[in-house]
C-alpha cells in the first residue's frame, strides 16, 4: 500500500471513529454482556459475586409455569395477527391512496398521524375509551344493541383490543411504504395491460403487486420485528394481565429483569428474543433471494 | 365509462374518509375532552362536542404538574442526542461511501446488524453502566444508547452513495481536505438526507419510554411520556380532564414536527425501505 494511500486509510477511519466507539461502547458492548449474563446467575444491583451457571437461566425460563403456555404463544400471536393486519391494511390503504382523488393530501397525513404519536399517550387514550363503565366504547356497544364488555379486564379479548389498537396505530407507517413502491412501478407496464383489456383486480395481482414484491418482503419482516418489539402499550394498559393475557416475551423480560431484579434470567429471555428475530431475518432473506430469483427469469 | 369512473372515485372517496375518521377519531375526541369538565367526560350518553367549554383542566394541570420541565428535559436529551447521531453518522458515512476506506465494509455491515438488534435487550448492562458511573436520574445516562445509531449511519451511507463522484474529485482538485469537502459540498447536497436523518431519530429518541422509564425515577429529570404515565398513574383517576389535558400537550411538539416536514417524511420512508 501506498504511503499516501495508507495516510488516507488512517484519515478514513479516524473519521468514522466517533460512531466506533459509540456504538461499541452503548450497543455492542452491552450485546455482548447480555449474552454473558445469561449464563450467570446476576443479581441486578447487587454486588455480590457472579458465578457461571450454564444453562440453568434457560432452563429455569423454560420450564416456569407461564412461558410456554402462555407468554410464547402470547407473542405468537401477537407478532402474527398485527403483522398481518398491518401488512394487509397498509396495502389496502395505499392502494387507496395511489390514484388522485378530490383530498388526498388531506387523507394521506391524516392516516399517518396515529404513527406518528408516541404509545404513551395513545395507550391512555384507548384505555379511557375502553374503561368498562364510564368508557365510551361501552356507550357505544350498548347502544348498538350488545352486551357490556369488560375489554381490557376480560382476559379472553384483552389481548385481541391490544392488537386491534396496534394495527390501528401502525397501518398508516406501512401505507407510505406501500404508496411509495407503487407509484414506482413502470406506468407503461400497467398503461399496455389496460390497452389489452385487462381489468382492475387483474392489474393488481398480475402486475403491481409482483413489481412491489421487494417492498412487500421488508415490510413484512419490519412488521415482525416492530411487534416484537412493543413494550410501551403492555406497561400502560394492562400490565400484562389480566391473569397474563396479554404478556408476551418483552413484558416478561422486563419483569425478570427490572421487577424480579433477575438479570440472569432477563438475559437469557433476550437471547432467546434475539435468536428468533434472526431467524425471521434469515427466513426474510431466503424469500427475498428466492423472489428475486424468480424475478430475474421473467 | 366516464359514469363508472365516478362510481368508483365515489367509494374510494366514502372508503378513505372512513378509514380517516377512525383513524383521527380518538385524537379528535382526547382533544375535545381535554376542554370539558370531568363530569361531562364521564357522562352517560356520551357527548362528543363539549356542551360546555373549560381551560380550567389545563390551567390545573400546569399548576401542578412541571410540564416546561418534562418538555425541556425531552427536548435537551433529544437534541443533544440527535446532533451527536448527525455527527457519528456523516463522518462515518462520509468514510465508507464517498472515501471508501479499505476495511470500511466490515463496519457497514456492523452497522446493518445493528439495525435488526432489538436495543431493549441492552437495557441490562447498560443499566448496569449507568448505575456504577453514577448517571442515574441524569439525562446524559438517558442519552448514552443513542449517541451513535445503526439507522443514522446506515440512513447516510445510502444518501452517500447517491453524490456524483465528479463533485468529489473536483472538491478535491480544488484542494479542499476532507472535511471542506464534508461540510461544504456532499452535507448541501444530501440535505433531503439529513432532514430525514433528523426528523426520524428525534422523534423516536422523543416518543421512547421504556429506556428513560428504566433510567429515571425523579420526576424532576422526567421526560414528556414518563411525565404523561406517571400523571396517569399517579392522580386520582377521576381527573380525566387534565390527563386528556397533559395527553394533548404532548402531542403538540410531534404534529408540529411533522406538519412542517411533511415532504420528508414520504421521501426519507420510501428511500429508507426501498434501499433497505
Amino acid at each position: 500500500m501506498s504511503k499516501r494511500t495508507l495516510f488516507r486509510t488512517i484519515k478514513g477511519w479516524i473519521l468514522m471513529l466517533p460512531f466506533i466507539l459509540l456504538f461499541g461502547a452503548f450497543t455492542l458492548y452491552p450485546f455482548v454482556t447480555t449474552f454473558f449474563y445469561s449464563f450467570t446467575n446476576k443479581k441486578l444491583g447487587s454486588n455480590r459475586v457472579v458465578s457461571w451457571i450454564g444453562l440453568l437461566n434457560y432452563s429455569d425460563v423454560l420450564e416456569s409455569k407461564d412461558f410456554l403456555s402462555q407468554i410464547v404463544p402470547n407473542s405468537l400471536v401477537w407478532v402474527i395477527v398485527v403483522s398481518a393486519g398491518t401488512v394487509t391494511l397498509g396495502l389496502v390503504l395505499a392502494l387507496l391512496l395511489e390514484r388522485p382523488l378530490r383530498g388526498i393530501g388531506a387523507f394521506r397525513t391524516g392516516i399517518y398521524i396515529p404513527v406518528v404519536i408516541d404509545w404513551v399517550v395513545v395507550s391512555i387514550v384507548w384505555s379511557f375509551l375502553l374503561q368498562p363503565d364510564v368508557g365510551m366504547g361501552n356507550s357505544i356497544l350498548i347502544s348498538l344493541g350488545f352486551a357490556k364488555s369488560r375489554f381490557l379486564n376480560d382476559p379472553n379479548i384483552a389481548l385481541m383490543i391490544l392488537i386491534f389498537i396496534y394495527i390501528w396505530k401502525a397501518m398508516g407507517y406501512f401505507a407510505i411504504f406501500y404508496l411509495a413502491a407503487l407509484q414506482d412501478v413502470p406506468p407503461h407496464l400497467t398503461e399496455s395491460a389496460t390497452i389489452d383489456g385487462a381489468n382492475y383486480l387483474q392489474i393488481l395481482f398480475k402486475i403491481k403487486l409482483p413489481q412491489i414484491a421487494p417492498i412487500f418482503a421488508v415490510v413484512v419482516v419490519m412488521s415482525w420485528i416492530n411487534a416484537l418489539k412493543t413494550f410501551d402499550i403492555f406497561y400502560v394498559m394492562t400490565g400484562g394481565g389480566p391473569a397474563n393475557a396479554t404478556k408476551t416475551m418483552i413484558y416478561y423480560y422486563y419483569e425478570q429483569a427490572f421487577i424480579f431484579r433477575d438479570a440472569g434470567a432477563g438475559a437469557a429471555v433476550s437471547v432467546m428474543f434475539t435468536i428468533s428475530v434472526f431467524i425471521i431475518i434469515s427466513i426474510q432473506r431466503f424469500i427475498l433471494a428466492k423472489m428475486r430469483g424468480a424475478e430475474g427469469s421473467i | 365509462m366516464k359514469h363508472r369512473i365516478f362510481w368508483i372515485k365515489a367509494v374510494r372517496f366514502v372508503f378513505l374518509l372512513v378509514g380517516t375518521c377512525v383513524t383521527l377519531l380518538p385524537f379528535i375526541w382526547m382533544v375535545l375532552a381535554s376542554f370539558k369538565p370531568n363530569g361531562e367526560i364521564v357522562s352517560y350518553p356520551p357527548s362528543f362536542f363539549p356542551e360546555t367549554w373549560i381551560i380550567s383542566n389545563y390551567i390545573n394541570l400546569f399548576a401542578t404538574a412541571p410540564i416546561f420541565t418534562y418538555l425541556k428535559n425531552s427536548a435537551i436529551i433529544t437534541g443533544g442526542c440527535t446532533i451527536s447521531i448527525l455527527i457519528c453518522s456523516c463522518l462515518a458515512a462520509y468514510s465508507i461511501s464517498i472515501m471508501k476506506t479499505p476495511g470500511s465494509k466490515v463496519v457497514l455491515s456492523i452497522v446493518t446488524f445493528g439495525i435488526i438488534l432489538p436495543v431493549q435487550i441492552n437495557y441490562i448492562p447498560l443499566l448496569t453502566m449507568v448505575s456504577s458511573w453514577g448517571l442515574m436520574n441524569t439525562r446524559l445516562g438517558v442519552m448514552l444508547p443513542y449517541l451513535a445509531t445503526a439507522f443514522g449511519t446506515y440512513l447516510m451511507c445510502s444518501f452517500f452513495l447517491t453524490i456524483p463522484r465528479e463533485i468529489v474529485e473536483a472538491g478535491a482538485i480544488d484542494g479542499l481536505g476532507e472535511v471542506g469537502i464534508l461540510t461544504r459540498l456532499v452535507m448541501p447536497l444530501a440535505k433531503p438526507g439529513i432532514a430525514t436523518l433528523i426528523i426520524f431519530e428525534s422523534m423516536s429518541i422523543w416518543r421512547d419510554f421504556m429506556w428513560p422509564f428504566l433510567v429515571i425515577s425523579k420526576k424532576a429529570m422526567f421526560t414528556m411520556p414518563l411525565g404523561v404515565v406517571s400523571f396517569w398513574q399517579g392522580n386520582d383517576v377521576m381527573q380525566w380532564g387534565m390527563i386528556m389535558a397533559i395527553a394533548t400537550v404532548a402531542v403538540v411538539p410531534l404534529i408540529i414536527v411533522y406538519f412542517s416536514s411533511q415532504k420528508y417524511f414520504i421521501e426519507g420512508i420510501s428511500f429508507s425501505g426501498i434501499k433497505g
